[in-house]
């Protein structure tokens, strides 16, 4: 059964993320024409594909197969980590980075995505101590 | 006006690491290079990452510094860095001058114009010091 909507979001997925096909396929550990095949609506993965595909993009199947319109969730609530170019993208939106005037440097640029990673995990660990309230 | 309210939270007699993780903001810590500390604003949550090679009263004091931005400044509110030298845009004075009412609570008011000063050199390592000798400093005295 041929999904449109689950081909055309796949593809925008990856493309958010920054990812080759290359790079997609070795991390589902299949073929780049496999790959391609799901993108172009030539092929269809199985559930286990699918939800192995949802899981890396950090999206949910429900939206990737068009039964739900927004993948909501930013960057800082999702379990997979960000990639660069999301975070990139984030510091770009950030009005008061201009700040110092010139553009960021490297360094200051290379501080920012260190402690928006350090977020992210803090969230992250957050979030899961508070599915399991057991413990101290 | 701007700073009744730090000196209320001061009075609890915390620091302001133990003081913004009572406000229910996040605070940790990461190895920069060249940032001292930054807010930010993910949401809902507030976040204050301070740079964990500086020495403790540093640490305090950009910890309340940029608690000074979530509170003086919370409609532009998502991120701030802190540079090697402080800018000196007037958010950047005021919130190093909340910083130091912080610190120092009801003790502030006997260096008003130290204190102002201070915060509008904006030198990070001066300022730290300056705020936890007193503070130290009129503990020995009765």
């Amino acid at each position: 059964m041929r999904n449109e909507k689950f081909a055309k979001r796949l593809k925008e997925e990856r493309e958010k993320k920054g990812w080759t096909q290359e790079h997609m396929a070795k991390l589902l550990n299949i073929k780049i024409g496999t790959l391609s095949g799901y993108e172009r609506n030539y092929r269809t993965p199985d559930l286990e594909m699918a939800s192995k595909i949802a899981k890396v993009l950090g999206v949910s199947v429900d939206y990737l197969l068009g039964l739900k319109d927004n993948e909501a969730a930013p960057w800082w609530e999702k379990d997979t980590p960000p990639a660069d170019i999301e975070l990139d993208k984030f510091i770009r939106e950030q009005p008061n980075l201009r700040i110092f005037g010139d553009p960021l440097d490297e360094e200051v640029r290379d501080d920012i995505m260190l402690a928006l990673r350090a977020a992210w995990e803090a969230l992250k660990k957050e979030r899961a101590a508070s599915k399991q309230p057991k413990g101290k | 006006m701007l700073y009744k309210e730090a000196r209320e939270l001061a009075k609890s007699g915390e620091k302001p690491l133990d003081i913004a993780r009572s406000l229910g903001i996040k605070v940790l810590f990461a190895p920069f290079r060249k940032i001292k500390g930054l807010a930010m604003s993910l949401g809902d949550k507030k976040i204050i990452i301070i740079d964990n090679g500086l020495l403790e009263a540093e640490q305090q004091f950009v910890c309340g510094h940029e608690l000074g931005h979530f509170l003086l400044h919370p409609s532009t509110n998502f991120v701030f860095v802190l540079h090697n030298t402080f800018s000196y845009s007037k958010q950047e004075y005021q919130a190093n001058r909340f910083s130091c009412e912080l610190i120092l609570g009801e003790k502030a008011e006997n260096y008003k114009c130290m204190i102002t000063e201070m915060a509008a050199s904006g030198k990070l390592d001066q300022l730290s010091r300056f705020v936890s000798e007193i503070s130290s400093m009129d503990e020995e005295i009765p």
